[in-house]
């Protein structure tokens, strides 16, 4: 059941009614069972592996918590073996096996790859990191192993970020599961804007800009340099509306019960370093890989080349976890040169604003960082969209050596009007979401019951208008949901 | 010292930003509601496209003033494009407007009936029978229901004739036409906010191209299943007592053409009319009295072009009037006038022109 569906609103708000009908201490069960309804719909057989996979972590947090044959290590150890086991299994064999298969045939050895024909989970690499993360904090004892087991597997499976985040934390989950939440009609209120903000941003910007994305990166060798720059833009706000949306919808859920879950987004397209874009993106699974990845090898704290290396084994890894193929470890390791390079070129950086004695706060040069920033991203998303390394190579080659003309308008997928329509929504979104982030902007318009319902009415007409649905409209899942 | 006198704290609340208040939100609720229903009303005004011709002409028949007709003319597009109502009222003073659809089924013939006597009261309604044969889950469904008007009789055939996607598009035309946005026309905005014209062809579609006929045939492509033609039996019987309620006569005919029902079909046909005692002109058996020319007469093996269609609605005006129908409704004569122009003038244009053949042997849109 996805967010930008008739069921989920309708899902969401008889759990709501219920979860608030409820007495207290049958509110988690009540949530649990929702959570695990959400995600049979998807796939009954794979709720049973979710199951499996909070059962070893449940288990293994209080092995951990209570050193059991004196050997935390060992059930740290067998948390992350099972959990990323059953990651390996279904996402990364036919890779792997792929990968040794060309490299044994580089080497003149004939071998047949077996190959697995398995549907990946939804939502797998969100939920094991999760339960991975719940593991290493019982372990560092920065939270107590949670002995019931009704509140860890809701922790785990908390249908509002169950297929595509936030990364939830147990630090800040557990703690609210266990508090009472009262209906409160801010909850309600608070809640539904995001929600209704986060559709818009999904079935209006994310897919019909996706129409123009698939239409170009399908071939792009048949697509000039302007069609494909004009694509990768759109690509870029494609996937930030998707997933934010995502975001922005779960909390929304999450506020109606009276839950928190943490800011996975921070206006990413304004940033002003390629360093400043990861603490905006994906922030659930930046912190996780620097709490959990970056710090325990080593993170800054030793010497330049080791810290550069650190950061290409997260930014490589991160790549992996988005997908099991070379354009996302490409991706990946991309990213991680623009930080290291970013690190080499400091003391350049530096000498040239002393030289040139300009402010780097200075609104011009955060401008123009902004705008060097955004290219750079985008150039990292060619290889994330890009469906072959191949594809990705003929998108660079185009952008970097042209020739250049202007857009092929009638053969992008979508009508002029309505690109210009996108891309005055991409701008205006962009300059809202600084509101939203910076200016409490949310806060305002909930105040305000005038304003509060002229702004539901904007954004229900603009997804009536705008939106991508209907007869002959193929729905398009969340991008992350692949992942 | 006393303070100045306060009403009590419980008749004083203040509801200050932020703070919950039931009234408030209920009357934001209902501001929401109403300005969505505004804004639906109209955004499907102007979305939803606008027929001009292929029958289901509901925009512009509205624009017929009301209780002027004296024939409804009903059915498929072999009512639409072989019926001329202003060749008809040229011949012999009778008001006419084709009502009909693309491979309409008698079902949404009956609603479009119950819809079309809202406004009309006509003497005789004269219906095409090929529907009948027609399969009830064809690809024409949407396009006879979706330019009804959108009230109860539009819902009723919605939820009786399709199922699925296309009812949901039907029962919220945004669903199906929102995405129009980017392609209106400035004739689109006109009519979707002021309405169309009325038509100038009276619900006639006209066709200039000529398929040389040739032999007669028989169609093969007609629905046989005992099941829907119960169905259509069922609702031939609903018209008929709907027009007997409402004291109009109902004369079912089946249009002259080159490949027509087979002979099996048109027997259980006439079983039907017969037992439900009505009675039916098959005028494909007449071809000698409508004198068409095979070669030139036929816009395809099943439908007229304007030749045949203006030689078939004569013989048709003489068999209407032979039966007692004279012009009974108050019609509006500049209308008219410029209906018999219209059609005299587009006649004028092909005749000088040299034949247009058809490309494909196969129907128009719809049969």
């Amino acid at each position: 059941m996805n967010f930008n569906s008739v069921q989920y609103l309708a899902f969401l708000a008889l759990n709501v009614l219920v979860y608030y009908l409820l007495p207290r201490k049958a509110r988690n069960v009540q949530l649990l069972v929702a959570s695990y309804f959400f995600y049979a719909c998807w796939n009954p057989k794979y709720a049973l592996l979710m199951l499996t996979s909070t059962a070893i972590t449940y288990a293994c947090g209080l092995l951990v918590s209570s050193s059991a044959l004196g050997k935390r290590r060992l059930w740290l150890a067998l948390s992350f073996a099972a959990n990323l086991g059953i990651l390996f299994f279904f996402k990364y064999f036919n890779f792997v096996s792929g990968l040794i298969a060309r490299g044994l045939a580089l080497a003149g050895w004939q071998f047949t790859a077996p190959a697995l024909d398995l549907l990946l989970p939804v939502g797998i690499s969100f939920y094991t990191f999760q339960a991975l993360g719940y593991t290493v904090d019982v372990y560092r004892g920065d939270v107590a192993a949670e002995r019931n087991f009704v509140d860890y597997a809701l922790f785990v499976s908390f249908f509002p970020q169950l297929v595509a985040g936030p990364i939830e934390r147990s630090g800040n989950i557990l703690h609210q599961l266990k508090e009472d939440h009262p209906f409160r009609w801010e909850n309600l209120r608070d809640g539904f804007l995001p929600l209704l903000w986060g559709l818009m941003k999904k079935v209006v910007l994310a897919d019909n800009l996706a129409v123009v994305v698939n239409t170009v990166y399908a071939d792009p060798a048949a697509h000039g340099a302007g069609d494909l720059a004009l694509a990768t833009v759109a690509f870029a706000f494609q996937i930030y509306c998707d997933f934010s949306a995502y975001s922005d919808m779960a909390r929304g859920s999450a506020r109606m019960l009276g839950f928190e879950l943490m800011e996975n987004f921070r206006c990413p397209y304004l940033a002003v370093s390629v360093q400043d874009f990861w603490r905006r993106w994906h922030i659930s699974l930046s912190s996780w890989f620097k709490d959990y990845l970056y710090f325990p090898l080593g993170g800054s704290r030793c010497g330049k080349p080791r810290r550069l290396l650190n950061l290409m084994i997260v930014f490589l890894v991160s790549g992996l976890w988005h997908g099991a193929a070379l354009t996302f470890v490409a991706w990946g390791l991309l990213n991680g040169g623009y930080q290291a390079a970013s690190i080499l070129l400091d003391p350049l950086r530096k000498k040239w604003y002393g030289l040139t004695r300009l402010r780097e706060d200075h609104p011009l040069v955060r401008g123009v960082k902004r705008v060097f920033t955004f290219g750079l991203v985008c150039l990292a998303w060619v290889l994330f969209r890009a469906n072959s390394l191949g594809d990705a190579g003929t998108v660079f080659r185009a952008l970097f050596t042209g020739p250049w003309a202007l857009p092929d308008w009638a053969g992008l997928g979508l009508s002029l009007p309505a690109l210009g329509v996108m891309a005055l929504l991409c701008v205006a979104m962009t300059v809202l979401d600084w509101f939203i982030a910076e200016k409490d902007l949310a806060g305002r318009i909930n105040r305000t019951v005038a304003l509060r319902y002229g702004v539901y009415f904007l954004l229900i007409v603009l997804v009536l208008l705008l939106g991508s649905y209907g007869t002959g409209y193929d729905p398009q899942d969340f991008v992350y949901f692949q992942f | 010292m006393m303070n100045e006198a306060q009403p009590p704290e419980n008749n004083r609340r203040a509801h200050g930003p932020g703070q919950f208040s039931l009234r408030r939100e209920l009357v934001g609720i209902l501001c929401l509601l109403a300005a969505l229903g505004l804004f639906c009303g109209l955004s499907l005004r102007v979305l939803t496209p606008k027929r001009q011709q292929y029958g289901s002409v509901w925009g512009m028949f509205s624009r017929e003033p009301a209780d002027s007709l004296d024939v409804l003319v009903m059915g498929s597009s072999l009512a639409y494009c072989d019926v001329v109502p202003a060749v008809l009222y040229e011949g012999t003073g009778l008001t006419s407007f084709v009502m009909a659809g693309p491979q309409q089924t008698m079902p949404i013939t009956y609603y479009y009936l119950r819809e079309a006597l809202k406004t009309q009261h006509p003497q005789v309604v004269a219906l095409e029978l090929t529907g009948m044969f027609f399969a009830p889950d064809n690809r024409h469904v949407k396009t006879n229901l979706t330019f009804m008007p959108y009230d109860f009789n539009r819902w009723a055939a919605s939820f009786s004739e399709t199922r699925g996607e296309e009812l949901l598009g039907l029962m919220f035309p945004l669903y199906a036409y929102h995405d129009r946005w980017d392609k209106l026309t400035r004739q689109d905005l006109t009519e979707g906010l002021w309405g169309q014209q009325a038509d100038v062809l009276a619900g006639y579609t006209y066709l200039d191209q000529v398929t040389p006929a040739g032999a007669p045939a028989y169609r093969d492509d007609l629905d046989q299943d005992p099941a829907h033609y119960a169905r259509a039996e069922e609702y031939l019987e609903k018209l008929r007592d709907l027009c007997r309620e409402e004291n109009i006569a109902l004369r079912c005919f089946l249009s002259p053409a080159a490949e027509t029902i087979p002979p099996e079909l048109l027997e259980q046909l006439e079983g039907t009319v017969e037992r439900l005692g009505l009675s039916t002109v098959n005028y494909s058996a007449r071809m000698e009295d409508l004198a068409l020319d095979w070669e030139t007469d036929f816009f395809d093996l099943r439908h007229l072009n304007y030749r045949g269609a203006e030689k078939f609605t004569r013989l048709l005006g003489e068999d209407l009037t032979g039966e007692g129908l004279a012009p009974d409704k108050a019609s509006d004569a500049d209308l008219w006038s410029r209906r018999v122009a219209e059609f005299s003038r587009r006649k004028a244009d092909s005749d000088a022109a040299p034949l247009k053949l058809k490309q494909s042997p196969e129907g128009g849109e719809g049969q």
